[in-house]
């Protein structure tokens, strides 16, 4: 089973990359995935309380245990201008 | 330059951000008089919109429309304005009577000319009457002279543009050359033809060693300045812009400045990169999220759309290596520019421009219009800004002009030619029609208000039906409120920026409540009460922003890594605190936030009482279009059904819904209708308002606001 990370703006530019897979259990967790990325692209500064995670574009807390095929993102905040 | 009236006078010295004078240029008469505020005018009205809102609400009546010689063009800084210590500190304030409205219209606007103004000795400049020919006031502070002059001739071609014009005008008043100590505000042909005419914002930018442009957009600023046959005006003053404020504590205003700059520099670059991307990294999210407008905001996705995201604008246009910046001491520097661009359309087609911008507004009235063409953003952006057009007005009224195609209410004949979503050559002529105020550009020019009653009258006609109900269809996705056209968020799926919207006083304007990500995407309002707090909170604090003289990006759109651990994170608060600490270090005060969202709600009853007087300020005025609370039409529902139906079966708990799409579709929007309304109630409530929306008599007291205009006005309401 696998979940689907997808880079959206400035994270795609800095790492290079549109997407990317990760392998997950039953058990895996939203914040599995954050951590997952963090340790791959420590560049992205993923901080936890900044980083928003959102599966299949619904915002979740990281105790989200996650299916197979879910797309996860982060997302910064915006407030607007 | 033909100098028509002199005034010598010696500039206030600022004090604690503070001038406490207004500057007065009658164009009827001539006459030019300085104003000194009494003490209690800045503690009572704040600054910026704060002192337009005043001015207007005294001297302006309720018969004042935009082009009356009574109507005031208003330009204020702010106390906070004009700092270089404390990032964003370049704003001022334009308020008038709207040409769209008839009501209050207030822009913000960046650049040098707000800090100048305050530097050259004045809180805020009102310029009343109509000249006789087009005009130019030249504010001298280094020579102590304030000249009313005729205005120069600079050749037809420099003439009919914005830009173009001010560039010379500047230089005219500097040996031929460009200076820091000078800065301009012009506006162009095209607010001379529409109703949604801006103010340009010009200043020198020694790093691009050329002249740059910050836009008064929203409301037709600009259309009210050339109706008063004012051309531009410039002010001067080689006063150092360190410490520019004479702050009371200046160390306090350091450590302020320091600590937020610090933050800026930590975290910018990891969120939405406004230093590199400047607004423009918006379209992505907003396009994932279904919020980015798509033909007249029927959609909120396009698979287009990654031809509009910032990386776009980066690769091919944005300059990389240039820190950028709307006034000096900034960093998170979000006014990005693009040089030697190369014009392929239009009446300069060939001609290598620099451009200022794109912002997000830009790139949505675009994608707006059907069109996902990164280079006729440029253009659009360069030729709006160079006639003095709105962009996103511009793109909301060729936006609905283009469904009245698609749905059958206008023809190609009406028209002329073929206007259809996605046409670049049709939208890329009738910007320019508009523009010059020609052949269709004569009716569009004058928005979508306007706009849906012309169509209504031909449709009638033509159809044999009445005109009312044409009316009530083109009610349904013409996207303006009391005259001003939205701006470029799609609403549909929040509630809480319906209501941002709909009790914005200026109309559809996202600078007093922009909750949608907070609301949609965050989850942070999961209530009505939620909402509806929000909804007094947020206007109430950007309003303050908007008195001070400053910049709200650096406050609402970097979120300082210690907000995480607050009960509301999207107030931003550790942040706030550093801009209240700047706000008493500067002007000497004790104030605490609450105080100051006490300052601010006083502003707001104004303008609902300016409102109320000219007509835009009970419920009525605050009933959003259909589409911007639901799909309006079926093919909208159809786009997204699997989401609208798991909507409606949260909503109806799981009741049995509809068997039909269509049925599901009406049930959905008679769900959304009712969910509006009873957002109205809970927000007026809040607001001390009359489920009328009208502000009752003890919320006028409270603030100090009863006096005998504004009893007379409540009373007419019987309130």
């Amino acid at each position: 089973m696998v979940v689907t990370i997808e880079f959206l703006g400035n994270q795609r530019v800095i790492t290079g990359l549109e997407r990317i897979t990760m392998p997950i259990t039953g058990k895996t967790v939203a914040g599995d995935v954050l951590k997952y990325v963090r340790d791959r692209h420590p560049e992205l500064k993923l901080d936890e309380g900044l980083a928003i995670i959102a599966v299949n574009r619904e915002v979740v807390p990281p105790d989200r245990v996650l299916k197979a095929n879910d797309v996860v993102c982060f997302l910064p905040h915006i407030g607007g201008g | 330059m033909e100098i028509l009236q002199t005034v010598k006078y010696r500039p206030a010295r600022v004090a604690g951000g503070y001038t406490d004078r207004i500057l007065r240029v009658n164009l009827g008469t001539g006459e030019i008089t300085i104003q000194e505020l009494p003490a209690d005018f800045k503690q009572k009205y704040t600054g910026g919109r704060g002192y337009a809102i005043k001015l207007i609400w005294d001297e302006t009546r309720r018969e004042t429309r935009f082009d009356s010689p009574d109507n005031l063009l208003v330009m204020a800084n702010g106390p906070l304005g004009n700092d270089p210590g404390f990032p964003g500190t370049g704003k001022f304030i334009v308020g008038t009577i709207s040409p769209l409205t008839d009501t209050f219209i207030d822009s913000n606007v960046g650049g040098h000319f707000g800090p100048l103004l305050k530097l050259a000795g004045f809180d805020a400049l009102a310029v009343s009457g109509i000249a006789k020919a087009d005009a130019v006031v030249i504010i001298n502070a280094d020579e102590g002279t304030i000249n009313l002059a005729a205005a120069p001739d600079f050749g037809r071609e420099i003439d009919l543009g914005a830009l173009s014009y001010g560039e010379q005008l500047l230089k005219a008043c500097n040996n031929g050359e460009y200076s820091d100590d000078l800065a301009a505000v012009t506006a162009g042909e095209g607010a001379v033809h529409s109703r949604f005419g801006i103010i340009n914002s010009l200043f020198f930018d020694r790093r691009r060693n050329r002249i740059r442009a910050k836009q008064a957009g929203r409301g037709g600023t600009g259309t009210v300045m050339r109706a008063k046959k004012l051309r531009g005006i410039v002010v001067r003053s080689s006063l150092s812009k360190a410490n520019g404020n004479n702050a009371v504590d200046r160390e306090l205003v350091r450590r302020a400045g320091d600590t937020l700059k610090d933050v800026i520099s930590k975290c910018d670059s990891t969120q939405l990169n406004l230093s590199a991307w400047g607004t423009t990294g918006l379209s992505e999210y907003m396009n994932n999220f279904h919020l980015f407008p798509i033909n007249n905001y029927q959609y909120g996705q396009s698979p287009e759309a990654p031809k509009l995201f910032a990386n776009v604008f980066l690769e091919k246009y944005f300059s990389k290596k240039l820190p950028d910046g709307c006034y000096y001491g900034c960093n998170l520097a979000c006014a990005k520019g693009s040089e030697n661009v190369t014009l392929t359309r239009g009446p300069r087609a060939g001609l290598q421009v620099s451009i200022d911008g794109p912002e997000y507004e830009t790139v949505g009235a675009v994608s707006n219009m059907g069109i996902f063409d990164p280079q006729f953003v440029l253009e659009c952006n360069w030729y709006c800004d160079e006639y003095g057009l709105d962009t996103i007005s511009l793109g909301v009224t060729i936006g609905f002009f283009m469904e009245c195609v698609q749905r059958g209410f206008l023809t190609t004949e009406d028209i002329g030619y073929d206007l259809s979503f996605g046409n670049i050559d049709a939208a890329d002529r009738l910007l320019h029609e508009i523009a010059r105020g020609e052949g269709f550009g004569r009716i569009a020019g004058q928005g979508v208000a306007r706009g849906k009653k012309w169509v209504a009258e031909r449709c009638a006609q033509r159809q044999n039906v009445s005109r009312d109900a044409v009316m009530l269809q083109l009610n349904k996705f013409g996207m303006e409120l009391k005259g001003l056209e939205f701006s470029m968020y799609v609403t549909k799926e929040s509630l809480a920026q319906q209501g941002g919207y709909g009790f914005a006083l200026k109309g559809p304007q996202h600078d007093e409540a922009w909750l949608i990500f907070i609301d949609l995407v965050h989850k942070e309002l999961p209530t009505l009460e939620s909402k509806a707090n929000a909804l007094k909170w947020f206007p109430l604090i950007r309003t303050w922003f908007n008195a001070t003289g400053l910049c709200k990006l650096p406050w609402i759109d970097v979120r300082n890594p210690e907000a995480a651990a607050t009960a509301e994170p999207s107030k931003n608060l550790p942040t706030l605190a550093y801009y209240v600490d700047y706000l008493n270090g500067t002007t000497g005060s004790h104030k605490t936030l609450q105080d100051i969202l006490d300052d601010s709600e006083r502003l707001q009853v104004l303008q609902k009482l300016i409102n109320l007087r000219q007509g835009k300020g009970t419920r009525a005025s605050d009933q959003i279009p259909l589409r911007a609370m639901a799909p309006a039409f079926h093919n909208e529902y159809l786009s997204r059904s699997e989401y609208y139906d798991g909507w409606l079966k949260e909503k109806t708990g799981g009741d049995k819904l509809p068997a039909t799409a269509e049925g599901r579709h009406s049930l959905l929007l008679a769900k959304r209708m009712e969910d509006y309304q009873k957002l109205c109630d809970i927000v007026y409530e809040k607001k001390g308002y009359t489920s009328a929306g009208i502000p009752k008599r003890e919320t006028v007291e409270k603030f100090g606001l009863a006096d005998e205009q504004a009893k007379r006005l409540l009373e007419s309401f019987g309130v």
